[in-house]
């Protein structure tokens, strides 16, 4: 048994592989006319995902009876005193997020089967998806921080295809080239980070002889960079590499390119933009969580970052009316929480949310997306409900997620009430505050969503039709995880411990003693439930005759609270600021330097041009070839000097 | 290994030339073609043969050839100047770049060269000659004579074949080559002068100069010296401020010879800063670095904002230009193995990117007749293969990992965040704390404005909403894919194992970094 999981460990980097090798047949196969079968595709891309999803399942089962992690690296660049690898580090951290990823995406995959079979682009958007997994596998078995930022900017650029993949469209075009900017800044943050790290630690890799930027030797540089570089160049540093997560994750001010990216079709939003790669910023915060546990400054900001991005994105969320606008900003908030609970030392349950968020945001997304394919293409809210009784899979499966996301005993309830729980160990009062009312709105604003989508009068014009078996089995199956994962890994009554799996072997790291009092989980769900009974009041028709009664109706909310309404609909005013700076500021200053340099500079050029062309012509003047202008200049001169000599001499005398 | 004769490689263009201009050659425009391309791609396979002969881990120039008259006595025996040729790992890259590039360069002229095609493939080929000349001269003297050379043809391409303000930009671009060149002989003479002084022997051989480098030069000699070079070097590479040429010679030139301009003319720049002021005088490039680096931290930063602010097609790949060489520039200016080993990179990187940008904004030239990108728009929707293989480029442009452009970049700027050739320096006798590791990382934020002006011109000219007028833009003939395609073989092939280049020059490199 050892000897045949030792293969699969071995040759890890196949799982990433695959999808890569997928790829390139469909691009070429399509190109070069091989085929032009649809079924070819897809199986060869569920093939592809399914085998590393066994891959995974076997690294999983290697973990669980490893001691040490494993490595293998590749030298990539070697060139004096640089020397960078490529390779996969095998830990339980990347088993599970293995798992997550490959499970997701199988499922998404047969999913977009049925959802893209129409798209004239069908096998255009399967090589992508292709792409994007071979990026995200080679993202999570990365060995290094450096390998770690090459498939960083290449999971950016299978989003930035994947959203702009209706390309025709403006809105799509210009998510797209906002994502992939918003990106850049992280990346250059995180590129920054990364160098001035291994130029303060160069000495210490040197000398340890391990593969440059190592994750598993990360702690002791991390230790060695903060005594050579001191504690405000190393806050500076980590904040640096901060940045990157900040914008892959969507982390405020940088997560306006997330809600932006619903352009892309839904299978996508799904993956992409709430399971899997937006979770890389917080994956990353994970590998690389010595770099930042060795400052607390730096801890405190991470925390704060997403404490904000949580309250700011859910007061968006309240007030959405495009379905799939408001899970996109509920994804930030769910991003946000994730990130407070790293930077709060509730390392294990951050990445518990992590993964119980994928499979319920990912079923969540494609239920919307399935609404949205039976009303051709209706995204708006209030053009729907009662959906329940046209496509009740659909609809219960969304109260599955729902009530996950909220935390209402299913998964969601348990990773979130792990990070309450976090939050309370380490006294941070504040945060945790924080954490309960985006709790609330949380419940609060999925709930509006359901009542809204599937509850009631439907408002349409478009006859709702239902979706295949292909579409409605992968929520299904999204559904069991949804509902269940957060109590099988709990570690209650004699189940298996996430936590204990995933802190295993890294004691060192802050671990928060898990609080054993009822009281938290209690209050966890009581204010969920106040969150589903205020939206149920709102939006519910059961509660219509009520709550005209007493003459409370969103309506009436809305009007008299209108300058909080405008802040939220017009999503806190950053995306205005953004745009206002790049016109008002960034633009005029780039046309002012080129004006400069046309002008200025190149006038410079052309005037030393213009003067020795002048000077040419004042000498040219005297070079006629006229033996007249010669005559008449000599005879001025002799004038001249003749009326000169004479004037001398009279003042002289 | 007789066969392979330096001397050869650099006149079969010549002859080519000689061949194409005769009164012998049919005046058939498709036979003149197809003999130039031909001819091209013998000279690039015959180039190839160096490169599989060459030997990486031998110090020095290799392959060194000097021509002598039959009695021996050297070419101008007063002066010792010699006609000699050698490559290193640094010029032997160079020279495959210009090769590949020419023929790559003679393909596309098929649609974009309409008259006088005679004249047009020999100028090709004697610029070739010229600019091969360059990266193999081991003598300084011909070093400058093949600088001066390659404007003559340049010139003639640009002024003849070009658009727009053709004479006006083609002028431009001689006089201030011109001009900078001035300053290059003045400090060839100076450092010769220097020699005969030191040893009592006229030589002009660049192997005493660089390899061999005996004495180091008095400071205030040498910074004059230095500025000299760099004067030169910065007009050609183009460093801000002396790069207005640049655009104007760029939009007005036809699509092949901007792709040669951007492509191979101004790596001479590069290669000369790394040769004169690196090798030979590498004690004052210590005391200037900051100048050089606070250049290069201009250009990168500089040159991407106006790029940003472009309405026209070719002017903002020109200004990318600008700001992808001024990374040579820091590079050089950071003295590490890893800093120089980037700069030359970057070089082979630049060259190619840009080549195949300068062919996009051809191919979509040629069909559309305007370089607004106002004007354009959703021109994928009609061209999926041009807005893919310009998609490629672009991303390689702006430094996508496992395209050729991210090696290079990282390269460089970890060189330079990690070289220790200053940490602060004086002006006026005022200290002024900043570092290497500062400039560079304001450097790096140069990758955001790249993302900026390459995808939103991207956005910009093929996606979203097509006009009217453009329904019959049609997609990429096949001779604009064989070039479109070798560009983005070498930048994936080059992207995903960068070592396959880096291993070619990086012992050169480490060889007279460790000398210094």
């Amino acid at each position: 048994m050892d000897q045949f999981l030792e293969f699969f460990i071995e040759n890890a980097g196949i799982i990433a592989a695959l999808p890569l090798w997928t790829f390139l047949i469909i691009i070429f196969g399509q190109n070069l006319g091989v085929y032009d079968n649809k079924k070819i595709t897809v199986w060869l891309t569920c093939a592809s995902t399914f085998i590393g999803f066994l891959w995974a399942l076997f690294i999983f089962l290697w973990t669980l009876g490893a001691e040490e992690p494993f490595t293998k690296n590749i030298a990539w660049i070697n060139a004096g005193n640089i020397q960078l690898s490529f390779g996969w580090l095998l830990d339980n951290l990347a088993a599970v997020m293995l798992l997550v990823v490959t499970s997701v995406s199988l499922l998404i995959q047969i999913y977009s089967h049925g959802y893209m079979n129409k798209d004239e682009g069908y096998h255009r958007f399967f090589s992508y998806l292709n792409l994007f997994n071979f990026s995200m596998l080679g993202l999570v078995l990365s060995s290094n921080l450096f390998q770690i930022y090459i498939f960083w900017e290449l999971v950016g650029l299978s989003s930035y295809l994947l959203i702009g993949f209706w390309y025709r469209r403006p809105s799509a075009a210009h998510a797209a080239t906002k994502a992939f900017i918003i990106n850049r800044i992280g990346d250059c943050g995180l590129l920054i980070g990364i160098i001035s790290f291994l130029f303060f630690s160069l000495n210490w890799w040197a000398a340890s002889g391990d593969v440059y930027l190592s994750f598993t030797s990360l702690q002791p540089a991390a230790e060695y960079v903060l005594t050579s570089a001191g504690p405000i160049v190393y806050f500076l540093i980590a904040t640096a590499i901060f940045l990157g997560p900040m914008a892959k994750s969507a982390q405020f001010p940088l997560h306006t390119w997330l809600p932006d990216a619903m352009e892309g079709p839904t299978p996508i939003s799904a993956l992409i933009h709430a399971a899997t790669m937006v979770a890389a910023g917080v994956f990353l915060i994970a590998r690389a969580y010595p770099v930042f546990e060795a400052s607390s400054c730096v801890m405190t900001t991470i925390a704060w970052i997403g404490g904000i991005t949580a309250f700011i994105t859910a007061t968006i969320a309240l007030t959405q009316y495009d379905l799939k606008k408001t899970l996109a900003y509920s994804t930030c908030s769910q991003l946000g929480f994730m990130v407070m609970a790293m930077g709060a030392g509730a390392f294990a349950a951050g990445l518990f949310h992590l993964v119980t968020h994928a499979y319920f945001k990912a079923m969540l997304f494609l239920c919307s997306g399935t609404v949205i394919h039976g009303l051709n293409d209706q995204q708006d809210m209030r053009f729907m409900g009662g959906l329940r009784k046209h496509m009740p899979v659909v609809a219960y499966t969304y109260l599955i997620g729902c009530l996950a996301i909220s935390g209402i005993l299913l998964s969601g309830f348990w990773s979130k009430e792990e990070i309450f729980s976090g939050l309370y160990a380490g006294n941070n009062v504040s945060l945790l505050s924080l954490g309960l009312i985006v709790a609330f709105m949380t419940a609060f604003y999925m709930f509006r969503t359901y009542f809204l989508t599937f509850e009631g009068q439907y408002k349409g014009h478009t006859h709702p039709h239902n979706s295949p078996k292909v579409m409605t089995v992968p929520l299904i199956l999204l559904a069991i995880p949804s509902a269940l994962l957060g109590i099988m890994l709990s570690g209650k009554f004699f189940l298996p411990s996430f936590d204990k799996y995933i802190i295993a072997g890294k004691e060192s790291f802050i671990h928060l003693e898990h609080n054993e009092n009822l009281l938290l989980p209690v209050i966890s769900i009581l204010i969920a439930l106040s969150g589903v009974l205020t939206a149920a009041f709102f939006f519910w028709d059961g509660f219509k005759e009520k709550r005209e009664s007493v003459k409370i109706t969103a309506d009436n909310v809305i009007k008299s609270a209108k300058p909080i309404y405008a802040l939220t609909t017009n999503l806190w005013y950053i995306d205005k600021f953004y745009y206002a700076f790049i016109d008002k500021v960034f633009l005029p200053i780039c046309n002012f330097i080129s004006r400069f340099d046309k002008y200025i500079i190149d006038g410079l050029v052309n005037l030393t041009a213009t003067k020795i062309r002048f000077e040419g012509w004042v000498l040219r003047q005297f070079q006629t070839g006229q033996i007249q202008t010669y005559l008449a200049i000599m005879f001025a001169g002799l004038i001249g000097l003749v009326l000169i000599f004479v004037l001398l001499q009279l003042l002289l005398i | 290994m007789s066969f392979l004769s330096l001397t050869l490689l650099i006149f079969l263009p010549l002859a080519g030339a000689l061949i194409i201009y005769g009164p012998w050659f049919p005046q058939n425009e498709v036979k003149i073609r197809r003999f130039a391309k031909g001819f091209a791609g013998f000279i690039f396979v015959y180039s190839l043969l160096f490169l599989a002969f060459f030997n990486p881990t031998e110090k020095g120039f290799q392959f060194t050839e000097t021509l002598t008259f039959p009695d021996g006595s050297p070419w101008i025996e007063p002066l010792g100047v010699n006609f000699s040729l050698a490559v290193d790992g640094i010029s032997i890259i160079l020279v495959v770049l210009t090769t590949f590039l020419v023929l790559l360069g003679l393909i596309a002229s098929k649609f974009s060269i309409t008259k006088r095609h005679k004249f047009y493939y020999s100028m090709i080929f004697v610029l070739q000659t010229a600019i091969l000349g360059v990266f193999t001269a081991k003598d300084l003297f011909l070093f400058i004579l093949f600088w001066e050379i390659e404007l003559i043809p340049m010139y003639f391409l640009i002024s003849v074949w070009g658009t727009g303000k053709k004479e006006y930009s083609a002028m431009k671009f001689v006089l201030y080559t011109f001009t900078g060149s001035i300053f290059m002989l003045a400090s060839i003479l100076a450092v010769v002068y220097y020699n005969y002084i030191q040893t009592g022997i006229w030589t002009f051989d660049l192997n005493t100069y660089t390899y061999m480098k005996a004495f180091t030069y008095p400071t205030l000699f040498g910074i004059l010296t230095f500025l000299g070079f760099f004067i030169a070097f910065a007009v050609k590479l183009p460093v801000v401020p002396f790069h207005t040429w640049l655009p104007d010679a760029h939009v007005d030139a036809p699509t092949p010879v901007s792709m040669l301009l951007a492509g191979m003319l101004l790596k001479m720049g590069g290669y000369g800063m790394i040769r004169m002021n690196l090798q030979m005088m590498p004690e004052i490039l210590k005391i200037l670095s900051p100048l050089i680096v606070i250049f290069a931290v201009i250009n990168i930063i500089y040159a991407a904002l106006i790029a940003i602010a472009q309405k026209d097609l070719k002017k903002l790949v020109a200004y990318s230009s600008v700001s992808h060489m001024g990374i040579v520039l820091l590079g050089i200016g950071a003295m590490n193995i890893a800093g120089v080993s980037g700069a030359v990179f970057q070089m082979v990187a630049h060259g190619i990117i840009s080549a195949g940008l300068f062919m996009i904004v051809g191919v979509i030239y040629l069909r559309t007749h305007t370089r607004e990108i106002a004007e354009l728009g959703g021109l994928g929707q009609n061209a999926p293969k041009i807005m893919y293989f310009s998609m490629i480029i672009a991303l390689a442009s702006l430094g996508l990992p496992l395209l050729i452009g991210f090696a290079a970049e990282t390269l460089t700027f970890y060189g330079a965040f990690t070289s220790n050739v200053f940490n602060g320096f004086y002006i006026l006798n005022q200290y002024i704390p900043l570092s290497i590791r500062l400039l560079t990382a304001i450097a790096i934020i140069g990758i955001i404005f790249a993302a900026i002006y390459i995808l939103w011109m991207f956005h910009r000219v093929f996606w979203g909403n097509m006009f009217d007028k453009w329904e019959k833009f049609h997609d990429a003939s096949p001779h604009e894919m064989v070039v479109l395609i070798s560009l983005i073989f070498v930048i994936v092939v080059f992207g995903v194992y960068p070592a396959g280049l880096i291993n070619i020059f990086a012992p050169t490199i480490s060889s007279f970094m460790n000398l210094i």
